[in-house]
């Protein structure tokens, strides 16, 4: 265990850790926080719905019953709205001024046949629906929807969307169940169609998150990369391993350097998972954790196509990271051990890590969706959860090879 | 005489050949799998017939304001941003207007699938050739700066005639390594494009033939310069191996820069991490000098590669910025390495 | 005991050591040859870095390679190029060494404190080793072998590149160190050996020459050895061993098989002159 621990300290090098600091402020500065902050994700005022979907899981929990959502009254609400917007169209200048006093009939300015305007008719048409489009929606305040929010205008698309997707999802889902050729997607749609597209989990976080496990899934393995790389090679580079091969740990010292290796990857990728998922959790995320993903989204599409948990939902995307952190550090422990110095380690270890680097984009991103390019595309939608299984099976490969590596050892002689 | 045995250390590490193989594997399956999916319907077409094809005058009358104002409007830039935005637009305004007067009349070819073969060609696989050769230099450049200290001959090499001077040897070799090694994976990976696509057709028409779809517009794809497809192939082959010799650069000035190989990596990786993450920050908005002046970077140009010659869409705020931007890049990385050539002078080996 | 039973090491068709026989008790054994002759080879199978392709190495009857970590636990190596960590002071790096030899914690820490006293590091035992010189180095090389009281200690060339003084300590230390357990040292400096080795085991053409102690190696070449101010006048076939200058004149001192005390004075050989008979080229 001693030795183990040793090996572990060689590994957790403060140079290493201080400069995967410095990276991941960097990517957190540039990348995740803009992420988090934007309204297209995890905000209460996010995309589509606004905080109606958020005050209807407060009020009804993690399911919506038909009841349920007959009690929120959507009609009524969209009533009201038009009626507000009715005041603000006719109080304003730019609607009054073109002969418009309701919305209803801005509604039909806006929808005049283009087709039949000439070129010197269309430009000013268009520039005047841009902008009485603009001030409806309150353009101004396009990056603080919480102001946005107040505009009837923007609040009567956000509960239209929310009623189509209550209240409207039977055609969509069964032209999944009709149409879609892959099975899985199929069987998804009529999980949903059983349960009445009932989890009021909101729309943007199974994206928004999975975006963000992107992210911070690359830059984790990355740095898992960077940690656990340099000890072996320069134990190879300065024939330290004569003195740990001679000793009485023998030749099983490489087997506790790929143990230390693997856990450091694995610690390294748990901490920096851990870490990235505090501020997403503080933008309120963890309160869904029991809502179910299996959910028809906004504007017809699938979103998570199995019915799992966003705790658990979120829990795999870590243990994702986590297997691919450690079966990238498994193959860095193999190419390090056949590399007599740390640049022709580096040059292996390099390509390495841009091959998990494009495996991860090309892959594993998008997990759990049609659209993930590795169930759709190579599977064809026939297999489960193949991203989990991938990454499985990178992982136990890369374990694997190691393992053999390391007990050939015993009877290879020592150059 | 030294430069040969640094050349030849360097072109036949089988290290630096097998990463070089590597390239030109990935990208052979790469291509075959776009191939795959995107076989051009009617690569038989007579080059007459393919010329022939709707021969129009995109350029006449066409306002470049326009463009400008759906970046405005897109991105929200206001102040001095929208205005860098918008001179720029009309400086493209003065070439679209010469073009048009000097008759130009791009065609489209390959029956519409022109803006696919665009994107395929020097959208995709020039950004993955760019980055692998940009790779490769900076790699071989790392290898032979430390090849002495990694081998042990660091101190008998530094003390004999030839001395610190070694590593000014090493440059011009990682430098001519570099470019020798981007001319074989460009020329291989273009090689096997063109035997599976057929260009022969287009080489002599107009590169602005093609239309770029860049934020959902449909906007024509307007080079500050008149090319054709065979020369703006050659230009864009041009910038990529330039791109290559920064990151030679870098990898020079961070390899004798740094005491050990590890850290010299790490270095390098941050300095291009830097390079490419700094803009996505909020202090560097749209329109911004800053931002502007930052795109010139090597990792922004690569990242830029579909609108080389172009106008670089919002990101860039200068007219040529590709060569602005690698003139820039050289400048600076050959005075970093310089910088540190000048320090390890004076620097004690132990 | 360690023995080796008709031990050969070949690398595919290269033989590297043939048909090898030794035995070691306690006491001081040199290997001595020149460079490329097996030394590092030998060293490496008794240390159980490499394998012998035929025969075996015995310790007590028991093949070493069975014995693994038992063996190992054993014996001291102090490999040719000894690694070490730049950034570790002594201390650090020894304690680190005594976890790979599988000593508790307090052991490995009161030894590695012993070590450091007796290699004459004590001012320095917190100070990274980045900046010692090479006699230093190899103390602490010396000090890591000896972690474990090891009853075999291997050192592979531990006096190259010392200066007269770091060798004349080390070769004390190694004295000091041997009255207990076998130390086996491979050198091609003879001096080294002259002073502090029971005996010298002598490899020529991948084969074991001889094992005998200094000066049974030494006495065969007795009455073999002379020196003169006028080689010329040497008409008898002779090696030419080495030249010093006395009074003004060249003395040379040479080997002959022939008389040549008429010419020539007669001296008593030693292990310098042995080797470079042994090892001479074949031009005369």
């Amino acid at each position: 265990m001693s030795l183990f621990l040793y090996e572990f300290k060689k590994i957790w090098n403060w140079r290493i850790l201080a400069l995967i600091a410095a990276l991941a402020a960097l990517v957190w500065f540039s990348i995740l926080r803009g992420d988090i902050q934007t309204y297209k994700t995890v905000s209460h005022y996010g995309l589509s719905y606004g905080p109606y979907q958020r005050e209807m899981f407060e009020k009804y929990g993690p399911t919506l019953e038909p009841e349920e959502l007959a009690d929120y009254d959507i009609p009524g609400k969209q009533a009201a709205l038009y009626a507000e917007l009715d005041d603000w169209i006719a109080q304003d200048p730019l609607f009054t001024g073109n002969g418009i006093s309701t919305y209803a009939e801005y509604d039909l300015f806006r929808s005049k046949d283009r087709s039949g305007m000439s070129e010197a008719e269309l430009e000013p048409f268009d520039e005047i629906t841009m902008q009485m489009d603009m001030k409806l929606s309150l353009d101004e305040y396009w990056n603080d929807p919480r102001k946005q929010f107040a505009s009837p205008y923007v609040r009567l698309g956000m509960i239209s969307n929310l009623y189509d997707k209550y209240a409207e999802y039977e055609p969509y889902l069964q032209d999944y169940i009709d149409h879609d050729e892959r099975p899985v997607v199929a069987e998804a749609a009529r999980r949903i169609l059983a349960r009445h597209n009932n989890s009021l989990v909101p729309d943007n976080l199974n994206g928004s998150v999975s975006l963000y496990a992107t992210v911070v899934g690359v830059s984790v393995i990355l740095a898992a990369l960077l940690l656990v790389s340099p000890p072996l090679a320069r134990d190879r580079m300065r024939r330290i391993y004569l003195l740990h091969y001679s000793s009485a740990a023998g030749r099983r010292m490489l087997f506790i350097q790929w143990a230390a290796m693997a856990f450091s990857a694995c610690a390294l990728s748990l901490l920096l998972v851990g870490l990235s998922a505090i501020p997403l959790f503080a933008a309120g995320v963890g309160d869904y954790l029991g809502a179910s993903m299996l959910v028809l989204e906004s504007g017809g599409g699938l979103g998570i196509l199995y019915d799992i948990t966003f705790g658990q939902y979120a829990m795999l995307l870590a243990g994702m990271i986590v297997l691919l952190s450690v079966g990238a550090a498994c193959f860095a422990f193999l190419l390090a051990k056949f590399s007599t110095n740390t640049m022709s380690a580096l040059v292996k270890i390099v390509p390495l890590g841009l091959a998990f680097w494009v495996l991860y984009l090309s892959a594993i991103s998008d997990s759990f969706f049609e659209h993930n390019a590795l169930f759709s595309v190579i599977l064809r939608g026939r297999a489960v959860m193949p991203e989990l299984i991938l990454c499985m099976m990178i992982a136990a490969a890369g374990a694997a090879a190691a393992v053999i590596v390391t007990a050939r050892e015993n009877k290879v002689d020592a150059a | 005489m030294t430069f040969i045995y640094e050349f030849k250390k360097l072109a036949l590490s089988p290290l630096v050949l097998s990463l070089a193989a590597l390239c030109i594997l990935v990208n052979l399956m790469f291509l075959l799998v776009e191939y795959d999916g995107m076989t051009p319907q009617n690569q038989d077409h007579s080059a007459a017939d393919a010329l022939a094809a709707e021969a129009a005058n995109i350029f006449e009358g066409y306002r470049t304001a326009g463009i400008a104002e759906f970046y405005i409007s897109a991105l929200r830039l206001t102040g001095t941003n929208a205005e860098h935005i918008r001179g720029k637009y009309e400086a493209l305004q003065l070439v679209v207007d010469r073009r048009a007067a000097g008759g130009d009349a791009p065609r489209t070819y390959f029956d519409g699938q022109t803006s696919d073969f665009q994107v395929l060609l020097f959208g995709k696989l020039f950004m993955y050739l760019s980055a692998e050769v940009g790779l490769l230099a900076l790699l071989a450049a790392l290898l032979s700066t430390t090849h002495e200290q990694m081998r042990g001959t660091e101190s008998a090499i530094y003390a004999s005639k030839t001395g610190r001077r070694v590593q000014v040897v090493k440059l011009c070799a990682s430098l001519s390594v570099s470019a020798l090694l981007s001319v074989l994976v460009i020329g291989l990976s273009l090689l096997i494009f063109f035997a599976l696509f057929d260009f022969s057709i287009v080489w002599n028409a107009n590169v602005s033939s093609v239309f770029d779809h860049a934020l959902g517009e449909t906007k024509p794809f307007i080079t500050w310069h008149s090319f054709t497809v065979a020369g703006y192939l050659w230009a864009a082959i041009g910038i990529g191996i330039g791109l290559a010799l920064c990151c030679c650069l870098l990898g020079y000035a961070c390899g004798i820069g740094a005491r050990s190989a590890y850290l010299a990596f790490g270095t390098a990786v941050s300095v291009l991490a830097i390079l490419y993450l700094i803009p996505r920050a909020p202090f560097m908005p749209y329109g911004s000098i800053a931002r502007g002046a930052w795109g010139l970077n090597p990792v922004w140009l690569w990242k830029s590669s579909g609108t080389w010659f172009t106008d670089g869409r919002a990101d860039m705020v200068w007219a040529h910025f590709e060569t602005l931007g690698l003139c820039a890049s050289l400048a600076v990385f050959a005075a970093a390495a310089g910088f540190a050539y000048r320090s390890l002078q004076r620097r004690e080996l132990h | 005991m360690l023995s080796l039973n008709r031990v050969t090491k070949q690398y595919g068709s290269f033989t590297a050591l043939e048909q090898i026989d030794l035995e070691f008790s306690r006491g001081v054994y040199a290997l001595l040859a020149p460079n490329g002759a097996g030394k590092t080879t030998l060293i490496k199978m008794l240390s159980t870095l490499i394998f012998p392709t035929k025969g075996e190495i015995l310790w007590n009857g028991d093949d070493i390679i069975g014995l693994d970590a038992a063996y190992r636990d054993m014996i001291g190596y102090l490999p040719q190029d000894f690694g070490y960590y730049r950034n570790h002071t002594p201390r650090e790096f020894l304690r680190y060494m005594a976890a790979v030899k599988c000593l508790k914690r307090d052991r490995g820490a009161r030894r590695a404190d012993e070590l450091i006293d007796l290699v004459g590091l004590s001012d320095v035992r917190n100070k990274k080793m980045r900046k010692f010189s090479g006699g230093m180095i190899q103390r602490v090389g010396i000090a890591q072998a000896m972690l474990n009281d090891p009853q075999i200690l291997i050192l592979d060339e531990p006096t190259a590149g010392l200066d007269p003084k770091e060798r004349v300590r080390f070769r004390n230390l190694i004295s000091s160190l041997s009255k207990d357990r076998i130390v086996i040292l491979s050198t091609h400096i003879v001096s080294d050996i002259e002073t502090i080795a029971s005996s010298v085991i002598l490899l020529k053409d991948r084969r074991l020459l001889t094992q005998d102690s200094p000066a049974a190696i030494c006495g065969t070449l007795d009455g073999n050895v002379y020196e003169t101010d006028d080689i010329e006048a040497i008409k008898a076939p002779h090696l030419v061993l080495t030249e010093r200058q006395e009074n003004g004149r060249t003395v040379t001192r040479f080997a002959s098989e022939r008389d040549c005390a008429s010419a020539a004075r007669v001296v008593n050989p030693n292990l310098e002159d042995v080797f470079l008979y042994v090892y001479r080229d074949e031009e005369r």
